[in-house]
């Protein structure tokens, strides 16, 4: 916590803002990407928007106040990104945003960075079907371990209301998985 | 509810595992921040300026100088020699006087003829015109200050020359000649 206090001094100073955040970046880079990447599927897409979430993170960084930890503050910059940037792709493809998801993920075994197997790719459709927000707490619980104060922190949500949540899309997933496994 | 979440979780993991398949190119994360630093300079330094010009503008530009030039041409003012004589003699004399004058009457004066403006020559000729003769300017010019050669470095049109001469009164060119 100390750490980060001074390293949110450091972002805020002119003359150790730009070394502080390369700081910043190789340390929450890559947590960062595989959040995006989870939401907008595609490799090139989330490379786009994780430096743009980066941008925005470099010129808001003065605004930011230490009432909320630094990382959550960055994951909801990095949601939105995200989110915006697959409600403009679904609109410039005149598709409503679920039906965007779903043609994505069945995409994806043409991803030249997808290595993953069948069921992988079942699972990803299985997400493709949750709304929106149980689409994210699910991606942050089961894949990222989160604990749910902090997934509270990020979405802005009620522990209780992403508890769930989470047990709905788990329960879909279930479902969807079972209808095309066994 | 929490087992049957967990049961869940479980037949999800057992079936899956914890991995979803997707991955990046070799390298991807090692040079994430100078590709950054780049993209941010280009951000905030834009690398072509916003400013456009309107469609064909430089395809066109020739003939619109071109024709700008040559209506410009025709319409430059012709300024006959008389009236060109007449706007500059009696400046010219009322100096002229003036600096007669000033050189001999006010010599210990510092006054120089940088001091007397234009305004001020116009205003002593125009209330005195009968002080001027040509006695007086012959005493301010030496035949030296007028070369011949000013006439034929001035070009003077045609047509303005003929335009003086129409207009001047024969008697006057006779009394020149004597």
């Amino acid at each position: 916590m100390t750490e980060e206090i001074t390293l949110v001094k450091e972002l805020q100073n002119t003359q150790s803002k730009e070394r502080a955040f390369r700081v910043l970046i190789s340390q929450y880079k890559e947590r960062l990407y595989w959040h995006i990447r989870k939401i907008v599927i595609s490799h090139d897409d989330a490379d786009d928007v994780l430096q743009n979430t980066f941008i925005k993170i470099f010129r808001n960084i003065d605004k930011f106040k230490a009432d909320s930890k630094l990382y959550s503050w960055m994951y909801r910059i990095a949601t939105n990104e995200a989110i915006t940037f697959i409600n403009k792709r679904a609109k410039e493809n005149n598709v409503d945003i679920e039906e965007w998801q779903q043609e994505n993920a069945s995409s994806i075994v043409n991803d030249t960075n997808f290595s993953g197997e069948e069921i992988q790719v079942i699972l990803q459709k299985a997400i493709a079907t949750l709304p929106q927000k149980q689409q994210l707490v699910f991606n942050m619980k089961y894949f990222d371990d989160l604990k749910y104060t902090e997934i509270s922190e990020i979405l802005e949500t009620s522990v209780g209301g992403l508890k769930a949540s989470y047990h709905h899309a788990v329960k879909k997933i279930e479902e969807y998985i079972k209808s095309i496994v066994d | 509810m929490n087992n049957n979440l967990e049961h869940s979780e479980e037949f999800i993991r057992s079936k899956v595992g914890l991995k979803n398949g997707l991955s990046t190119p070799e390298n991807y994360f090692e040079g994430f921040e100078d590709s950054f630093f780049a993209t941010l300079s280009s951000e905030i330094i834009p690398n072509e300026h916003k400013l456009e010009v309107p469609s064909n503008y430089f395809e066109t530009l020739e003939d619109r100088i071109l024709a700008k030039v040559s209506k410009e041409k025709k319409e430059t003012k012709v300024i006959s020699l008389r009236e060109r004589m007449l706007q500059i003699i009696p400046t010219a004399a009322a100096a002229s006087v003036l600096l007669f004058i000033g050189l001999t009457y006010f010599s210990n004066s510092t006054v120089t003829f940088d001091d007397i403006t234009t305004t001020d020559i116009d205003s002593w000729y125009d209330n005195n015109p009968d002080n001027i003769n040509s006695s007086d300017l012959a005493m301010v010019f030496e035949a030296s200050d007028f070369d011949d050669n000013i006439l034929l470095e001035n070009s003077i049109e045609e047509e303005s020359l003929e335009e003086y001469l129409n207009a001047v009164d024969p008697s006057t060119l006779l009394n020149e000649i004597k």
